[in-house]
């Protein structure tokens, strides 16, 4: 979430605070009308009912938004003490198959921001059609970071949340680290949106997934991430209903 | 005792626990290699990387060719060369150790994941092992991939065209291998055939006098039917070199002792 929307609702709690208090002054009094039969409806009581949801919705919104807080946190912390073990096991003279030129460019590693993993729900494959009113897809405990050097990425770490701890499973991937830098190179437009990553493991498919609103995913673009035959590296753009769309088709052959 | 052999026995002490920390590692040098997007042909890809390492030219098609002939399910009537995306369908996994066969190579088929001790004897001897990976939601998948090294517990392996290390307790235990998030399940294709390697790696350090021995390294010339040129550089710049001629897959032990005159 955004620092300044950060500000603003805060600023919006400190008035309904304030809101809240006088209402619940009055309310004291009302409340003991009602218990004596004197108003059904009461004018404080439903403005305490509206501050009331205000504030569960409120601080469950602050919740969520320490808790992502909280879990990349963790990530972050996990990999960076992983990093160097798993850099050393990646043995001499084979460093290029992790998309290292030499082991010097070790000393130059930088962890990019985690990258979750979106996993299709299973209604996506039980249902006859792609509802394109419903997210067919949720956040899973997946996630990858990507390892750079000199702003290029070059592998990425492997990891999952497991009963409220991060685990790092290792080290990998150069080929879609590769795509990914060939994106990143050649399409700056998606270079300030949210990104995620799609994944049919079923179907052996990943794709990059660009959007603004992680609810909806209104206008959400998606590349393949992992088309690496004949080294071709070529970037295709598609809306997220033509990548489900595609998918689910492929599912039912 | 003197304070001087006290000092060398807390050295040799702390020599030893480095090494035992440090642990035992090889990594086959398997060629990494991918398949055509939208096919399912990580079984081809996999005995394509073990053709490759033996040494032979296969292309990736003519291993798909040779299944679609004789293995099932159905891959229509055209050229998997020429016509690749009329092949791209999976194979039935019991029919794996015959692809691997066809490519002149042999295997044993386990049905079972491997202990990790299994996996290291096995690399130590140059061979590869290709393992079944399966990933459970929200909709079952099958992969294969190939262990090519082990780093003490970590291994090592190729998936998609990309190398990967992991946990051996992890790929057993947790769907944590690969692109995809693969545990390693039930099924491990040990390749059983000969390797000639272009160099032998000090597995085990036997070392009876660490005074004179401050590293060993052995390297090996090996052609198939010749003999094995071994030449050991000790510490001290002392440098070792003969033929021997051993079979392939023998352990070769080399006691290295410094000379008693000097």
């Amino acid at each position: 979430m955004e620092y300044s929307l950060l500000i603003f609702i805060s600023f919006i709690a400190f008035s309904s605070v304030s809101l809240f208090l006088r209402t619940i002054y009055k309310l004291r009094i009302d409340i003991w009308k009602l218990i004596k039969g004197r108003n059904i409806y009461n004018k404080h009581l439903s403005n305490s009912l509206f501050l009331s949801f205000f504030f569960v919705f409120f601080f469950s919104a602050i919740d969520s938004n320490c808790q992502d807080k909280e879990e990349l946190d963790m990530i972050n912390t996990s990999v960076q003490k992983e990093l160097p073990v798993l850099l050393e096991k990646i043995p001499i003279g084979m460093e290029d198959e992790y998309g290292f030129k030499d082991r010097e460019e070790f000393n130059r590693v930088k962890l990019l921001n985690p990258i979750n993993v979106l996993l299709p729900t299973s209604e996506f494959f039980s249902n006859e059609f792609i509802d394109t009113t419903n997210v067919n897809f949720s956040p899973s405990q997946y996630w990858k970071t990507p390892v750079s050097v000199d702003d290029k990425v070059c592998c990425f770490l492997l990891g999952k949340f497991i009963e409220n701890n991060f685990k790092v499973f290792g080290i990998g991937e150069n080929m879609s680290a590769q795509k990914l830098n060939s994106i990143n190179e050649n399409i700056f437009t998606y270079n300030n949106m949210q990104r995620s990553i799609l994944m049919f493991p079923n179907l052996k498919k990943q794709y990059i997934v660009f959007y603004n609103n992680e609810i909806t995913y209104k206008k959400a673009i998606c590349i393949l991430l992992d088309d690496f035959f004949d080294s071709t590296l070529l970037i295709k753009e598609q809306s997220l209903y033509e990548t489900l769309h595609i998918c689910k088709n492929n599912s039912e052959q | 005792m003197n304070i001087i052999f006290r000092i060398k026995i807390i050295l040799y002490f702390i020599c030893f626990t480095s090494f035992l920390a440090k642990g035992q590692s090889l990594v086959l040098d398997v060629p990494n290699s991918t398949s055509p997007y939208g096919s399912d042909w990580c079984w081809a890809v996999c005995t394509h990387m073990a053709t490759q390492y033996y040494g032979n030219e296969t292309e990736l098609c003519e291993i798909v060719e040779w299944a679609r002939l004789n293995t099932s399910p159905s891959r229509g009537d055209d050229d998997c060369c020429l016509f690749p995306d009329s092949c791209y369908g999976g194979l039935y996994i019991n029919y794996l150790d015959d692809v691997i066969n066809s490519e002149g190579l042999s295997c044993t088929t386990i049905y079972d994941i491997v202990s990790l001790s299994t996996l290291q004897s096995t690399i130590n001897e140059y061979r590869p092992l290709i393992i079944l990976g399966y990933h459970s939601t929200p909709k079952p998948g099958y992969h294969n991939m190939i262990i090519k090294g082990y780093d003490g517990s970590y291994i090592h392996y190729n998936d998609g065209g990309s190398s990967y290390i992991t946990s051996y307790n992890d790929a057993i235990a947790f769907e944590s291998m690969g692109t995809f998030y693969w545990q390693w399940q039930s099924l491990t294709w040990i390749l059983t055939s000969e390797h000639c390697p272009d160099e032998l790696y000090l597995t085990e350090l036997i070392d009876d006098d660490a005074d004179f021995v401050a590293q060993s390294n052995i390297f090996v010339n090996c052609e198939i039917g010749s003999n094995i040129n071994v030449s050991l550089t000790a510490g001290y710049g002392i440098t070792f070199n003969s033929t021997f001629s051993i079979p392939l897959g023998s352990t070769l032990v080399v006691n290295v002792r410094s000379n008693p005159y000097y």
